[in-house]
């Protein structure tokens, strides 16, 4: 079953067309990696997944529901969660109230009871607080709890961004180039991350830059250019397949690690 | 309890000041004015210190709860409490239907359009002058009762006054260490996070705005009451931007930042006063000179400081552990 | 009826080239260094005060001698503000430096209120008080000397932008600091420059205009606010915007106190104000900007 369709979805910037006529289906339980070059429309595509942009035509349908017209909020509670390809930290808080920050639509005390701090909200608190450290022990970064973001180096910052994701307890996970930035042990540390949100029964749809990690942690990948379908297939057809390879790899990759 | 130290540190203050100092003008007249201004300070720095909206006429609805109050009260000789009430009731009803289309503006914007906002509810009060006296101002406001004792003398009031800012600091300390407090400072690092964290930006941002106001609006039923006058000088544009700088002054924030804030800036034209004609050029050269050099505020900044001083000796838990809210502006 | 309006058009029109001249020194410093100054009506007040002490008794100087020192003591500060007050605070927060200038703002008007007190100033016409007339509406020389004069510098300062050096160089600062000063512009200087430009604005504004509306060490915040108002209308940031901005702003209030009321004059600008932004919240000439994620 299809966790999440897009069908014939269009986009574009004053006249500038950043998708055109784009169909894919994710698979559930499955790593769905999204490649393709700069301003192949990759963002643009998370952004309206996530509800931030409205298309100009086409379906997004995740959980059979229609997603489009629906604000990033009312998409989040559907089981949708995302990272940013431009760290969007709450750097005006501790680690451990970023990822609490995830726990929001699994807790429900309004403003009056958290005013009075009645023992429901203090319940509550608790439990929240067991949720979210779990979520950073999942991502390893127990150590940072109590840490203020604005502090941390970039490698911890993505994967504080993750754990707060994962937070949401999301259906399926938006991940916008988790390992942009990282260095080589960064980078495979983040592999096996997404292995292991994988493997915890989240659907991961990636965008990535790295070639070896994607063709390692996928199961399918779709492949852009210029906003459109260019070929869609497992690592292996994708790394065999002459289009790809001619348009966008250039005939010259090398599948490092 | 160690989350709430700092306030029962401040709420002995409070009781024991005036235990040694019984009849102090400072204590029991402008320290009645100072909790007034915390009261509107802390309210204010929730808007605008922890979400990020900043307000350049939140004395409007300081206005709007004063004026309510006075003209019920001293033209229609309602029950002060009820008069408060119904402060709170339009206070609450303005601010909901000003709070979708101001708060969808940023930064600049926002600016001017709260600070035009306060603007028009301060000529309405100029202009309306059957109802509300006009530029005179309007006097023989009666006095509060509780419980059949009236609130008559200055340590009344005080007392009064005392309870009443405590309490809105208390709510304020609690409402930031929560599931709301924290959705309110998401808003401020990302709003775009924030909704893909699932808060409603725009439900919450009404909130907060709603719930300032209507703090605000009760510190202006409290004045209203405790002052026996009101004149349409008090809910000022001036004001407006003596509430932005405490809370600035004492660091976005942190509610004791908004405390620090309104006790100093209450305190200091009292102070300035010496120099007569200097004072309006000190005041401002104060200002200036802080925002230059202590940008995070006063009162933060010098807690960061403590805590760096701190940090040599201790381990970083027992640090980040008090208060999770630095310099954030 | 028509002579009326025709009369409530002059008024607007002369107010609203003060408002547009204001405005116009809120874009400029805006454009060059993000900064909204709201201490800009001062720069309006100190024009018009020392132009009035400078050529005040029988020591005083004669009226275009005051005028000159007027406008030089103003640059003067708007320059002593740059460096002192705005330089040193460079990548704070909006809020900080909103603070900051409000200070300065507060600063000022205390030295006015010190040197001058809390008297209201009149300033002699430049050129008589016999009023012209248009059917039955009156137009006094100094109003066509603030229509003129608002009118020449406008020009002046779009030329500035366009077609010189340094005009050019400002704005390439405020497109991009640092690759303004890769390419060797010198940034401080520039900054100081938008600042006494803007200066130059508003003690001509308070000069032009003192005539017909006399002043006060507290003459600057309305008209402060109100150049705010004329910028944010014109889209914050665009300076022929601003001028639009002040010219519709003058208008709309001068006929809402004519033909509604007196009273509720600054309170209908406003309310214009705040419709504009609900419908358009980047002003009537501003660029939509999209966030980027």
């Amino acid at each position: 079953m299809a966790l999440l369709e897009v069908k014939d979805l269009t986009k574009a910037f004053g006249g500038v067309t950043a998708i055109a006529d784009l169909h894919f289906k994710v698979p559930e339980n499955k790593v769905y990696s999204v490649i393709g070059p700069n301003g192949a429309g990759k963002t643009t595509l998370f952004n309206m997944l996530s509800g931030i942009y409205h298309p100009d035509e086409g379906s997004i349908r995740f959980l059979d529901q229609e997603i489009i017209g629906k604000e990033p909020h009312a998409v989040a509670e559907m089981g949708l969660s995302r990272t940013f390809q431009n760290l969007q930290m709450f750097f005006n808080m501790t680690v451990l109230d970023n990822v609490l920050v995830g726990c929001h639509l699994r807790t429900h005390s309004g403003l009056f009871s958290a005013a009075f701090r009645l023992p429901s909200v203090i319940r509550e608190e608790r439990v929240a607080r067991q949720w979210a450290e779990e979520a950073l022990a999942f991502c390893g970064l127990e150590e940072y709890s109590r840490q203020h973001a604005d502090a941390l180096p970039y490698g911890v910052l993505k994967r504080i961004e993750i754990a707060r994701a994962l937070a949401v307890q999301p259906k399926l996970l938006l991940m916008d180039e988790p390992a942009a930035g990282l260095n080589d042990t960064e980078t495979l540390e983040m592999r096996s991350l997404i292995r292991r949100i994988s493997e915890s029964g989240i659907t991961v749809l990636l965008v990535e830059h790295n070639m070896g990690l994607v063709m390692q942690v996928s199961d399918r990948i779709l492949v852009l250019d210029y906003g459109s379908r260019l070929a869609e297939g497992t690592p292996e057809e994708i790394q065999n397949n002459p289009q790809v390879i001619e348009a966008y790899l250039g005939g010259e990759v090398q599948y490092a690690v | 309890m160690r989350r709430l130290a700092g306030f029962y540190i401040l709420a002995a203050g409070v009781a024991l000041l005036p235990v040694f100092f019984p009849d102090n003008y400072f204590i029991t007249v402008v320290g009645v004015t100072a909790g007034i201004h915390v009261i509107l300070a802390v309210s204010l720095n929730l808007l605008m210190g922890y979400a990020g909206q900043i307000s350049l006429g939140h004395a409007a609805f300081f206005g709007i709860g004063a004026y309510t109050s006075a003209i019920l009260s001293a033209r229609y000789g309602w029950n002060p409490w009820l008069a408060m009430l119904t402060g709170l009731l339009l206070t609450g009803v303005i601010a909901y239907f000003i709070a979708r289309p101001i708060l969808r503006l940023k930064g600049h914007y926002l600016a001017m359009a709260t600070l035009g906002f306060g603007i028009i509810i301060n000529i309405v009060l100029v202009q309306n002058g059957q109802l509300t006296g006009g530029p005179d101002g309007l006097g023989d406001i009666p006095s509060l009762t509780i419980f059949g004792w009236e609130v008559d003398s200055d340590l009344h009031w005080y007392g009064v006054i005392g309870v009443a800012m405590l309490a809105v600091i208390w709510l304020s300390l609690n409402i930031i260490d929560s599931r709301s407090g924290r959705a309110l400072r998401a808003l401020h690092g990302s709003e775009v996070a924030a909704e893909m964290m699932g808060i409603n930006t725009t439900t919450t941002k009404t909130g907060v705005f709603v719930l300032a106001a209507l703090i605000a609006s009760f510190a202006g039923s409290l004045f209203s009451h405790q002052q026996g006058f009101v004149s349409p000088g008090s809910f000022s544009f001036f004001f407006s931007i003596e509430l932005v700088t405490m809370v600035v002054l004492g660091g976005m924030a942190s509610t004791y930042g908004a405390v620090f804030g309104a006790i100093v800036l209450t305190f200091l034209p009292e102070l300035l006063v010496v120099f007569e004609d200097y004072e309006v050029m000190i005041f401002g050269a104060i200002l200036m000179l802080t925002m230059i050099f202590l940008p995070q505020g006063i009162f933060v900044g010098l807690r960061n400081l403590a805590y760096k001083l701190r940090k040599k000796n201790a381990t970083p838990d027992s640090i980040a552990g008090k208060e999770q809210n630095r310099g954030t502006a | 009826m028509w002579d009326q309006i025709l009369q409530f058009l002059i008024t607007g029109v002369t107010v609203g080239a003060t408002y547009a001249l204001v405005a116009l020194g809120f874009a400029i410093i805006y454009n060059a260094s993000d900064v909204v100054n709201f201490a800009q009506g001062e720069f309006v007040m100190i024009g018009a005060m020392t132009a009035i002490a400078l050529s005040a008794g029988d020591g005083g100087l004669p009226l275009p001698l005051a005028l000159i020192g007027a406008v030089l003591i103003t640059i003067a500060v708007g320059i002593l503000l740059q460096r002192f007050a705005i330089a040193p605070a460079r990548g704070a927060s909006v809020v900080t430096t909103i603070i900051i200038t409000i200070g300065a703002s507060i600063f000022l008007r205390g030295v006015a209120l010190l040197v001058w007190g809390k008297d209201i100033f009149a300033m002699p016409h430049f050129s008589g008080e016999i009023p012209l007339h248009i059917g039955n509406a009156t137009l006094l020389p100094q109003n066509l000397w603030v229509m003129g004069g608002a009118a020449l510098l406008v020009m002046g300062v779009h030329y500035f932008f366009n077609h010189t050096i340094i005009g050019k160089a400002i704005l390439a600062c405020s497109c991009n600091r640092t690759a303004a000063h890769l390419v060797g512009i010198n940034v401080g200087l520039m900054m100081l420059v938008a600042y006494g430009l803007s200066a130059f604005l508003g003690a001509m504004a308070g000069i032009l205009v003192a005539p017909i509306t006399f002043t006060s060490y507290d003459a600057g915040v309305m008209l402060g606010l109100k150049g705010f108002s004329a910028a944010i209308l014109g889209g914050m940031g665009n300076p022929m915007g601003a001028v639009a901005g002040g010219l519709a702003l003058g208008l709309i209030e001068s006929l809402a106190a004519g033909l509604i009321s007196s009273g509720y004059k600054d309170a209908i600008g406003f309310i214009i104000l705040l419709l504009v932004l609900f419908i358009r919240p980047s002003g009537m000439f501003g660029k939509v900007s999209a966030e980027r994620v």
